[in-house]
């Protein structure tokens, strides 16, 4: 980034996989077709966090008004990163999903069909159901992408673990509040 | 408490690997067991509270083992993970079929449908 350049402008798409190797999104994520879309609804940025992934995708500094292009393999949180992104694209795991949604930003969950047990797509699959993000596979991306209206994405409230607690503290005899 | 890794399946294991895994998976099991008795024993909980992954399994099982024999140190909660909406992991389905928890949280209301004695906590993240 330039100095002087305003970051206002800045939009970015961050895209993370956390700590599994997940290279069928990531070459999802910097095929022609994605990034033309990403660019035509006006981001920026695409910054990708590529874990244990093989692939690396090619770099570009988007001097020419293209889609900026960069990438890293592993960060000690992701929080700021979530936190400055205008959209994020995100592995079906469930640490990665509840920290995008309590930050509340717009969030596509692109389940990993190569992996053996897939209860991942459960959880993903039945918030969307709840219309608190999109869910993809690497190959239906571009088309989610196309069709979604981030606008009707329900906010995330975050949970409480209240009820849990009474729950034990009565089974132990301690007395309400 | 010392983990018992699971072995992974690449598709490029023999038959001897196999069994090699197998021994292995069954010596961490005892060495896990024998960690989780040393670890009741010296530490004495009053309250042993876990979620999803196998690693709570011997230690549940031997406070649970303590409590049939009439020593009755811990209460077991055992709070399923938030990623288990329709299905139950396998500590959990061992748990709650075996009786083993105190009390049982699910954290979806499908899962509270198939498993009625567990308490539905809505979503805690």
């Amino acid at each position: 980034m330039k100095d002087g350049e305003n970051d206002d402008a800045k939009r970015l798409v961050f895209v993370t996989v956390g700590t599994t190797s997940f290279d069928a999104l990531v070459n999802a994520v910097v095929s022609d077709n994605v990034k033309e879309e990403l660019h035509k609804r006006g981001y920026t940025h695409l910054l990708i966090q590529m874990g244990r992934g093989i692939y690396s995708p090619p770099k570009c500094d988007g001097v020419d008004g293209s889609l900026a292009v960069d990438y890293f393999t592993f960060s000690s949180s992701i929080a700021d990163y979530i936190q400055s992104a205008s959209l994020v694209i995100s592995h079906a795991g469930s640490g990665s999903i509840f920290e995008t949604l309590k930050l509340g930003k717009p969030l596509i969950v692109v389940v990993n069909e190569d992996l053996m047990d897939n209860h991942q797509c459960e959880l993903a699959e039945e918030l969307e159901e709840r219309k608190h993000l999109y869910c993809a596979r690497p190959h239906t991306l571009h088309q989610t992408l196309t069709k979604m209206g981030l606008e009707s994405l329900v906010r995330y409230t975050p949970g409480d673990g209240t009820p849990v607690a009474r729950i034990i503290d009565r089974f132990l005899g301690f007395p309400d509040d | 408490m010392m983990r018992r890794e699971l072995p992974h399946d690449d598709g490029e294991t023999t038959p001897l690997l196999h069994l090699l895994e197998d021994v292995t998976s069954v010596w961490t099991t005892i060495v896990a067991i024998v960690h989780a008795l040393w670890l009741m024993i010296r530490i004495r909980p009053q309250v042993i509270l876990c979620n999803g992954p196998g690693t709570c399994i011997p230690l549940c099982v031997i406070a649970f083992l303590f409590k049939v024999l009439g020593i009755r140190w811990s209460s077991i909660f055992y709070v399923e993970s938030v990623a288990r909406v329709k299905k139950l992991f396998l500590s959990g389905l061992l748990l709650y079929n075996l009786r083993m928890a105190d009390q049982f949280f699910v954290q979806w209301p499908q899962l509270q449908k198939n498993y009625p004695r567990a308490h539905y906590v809505g979503c805690l993240m």
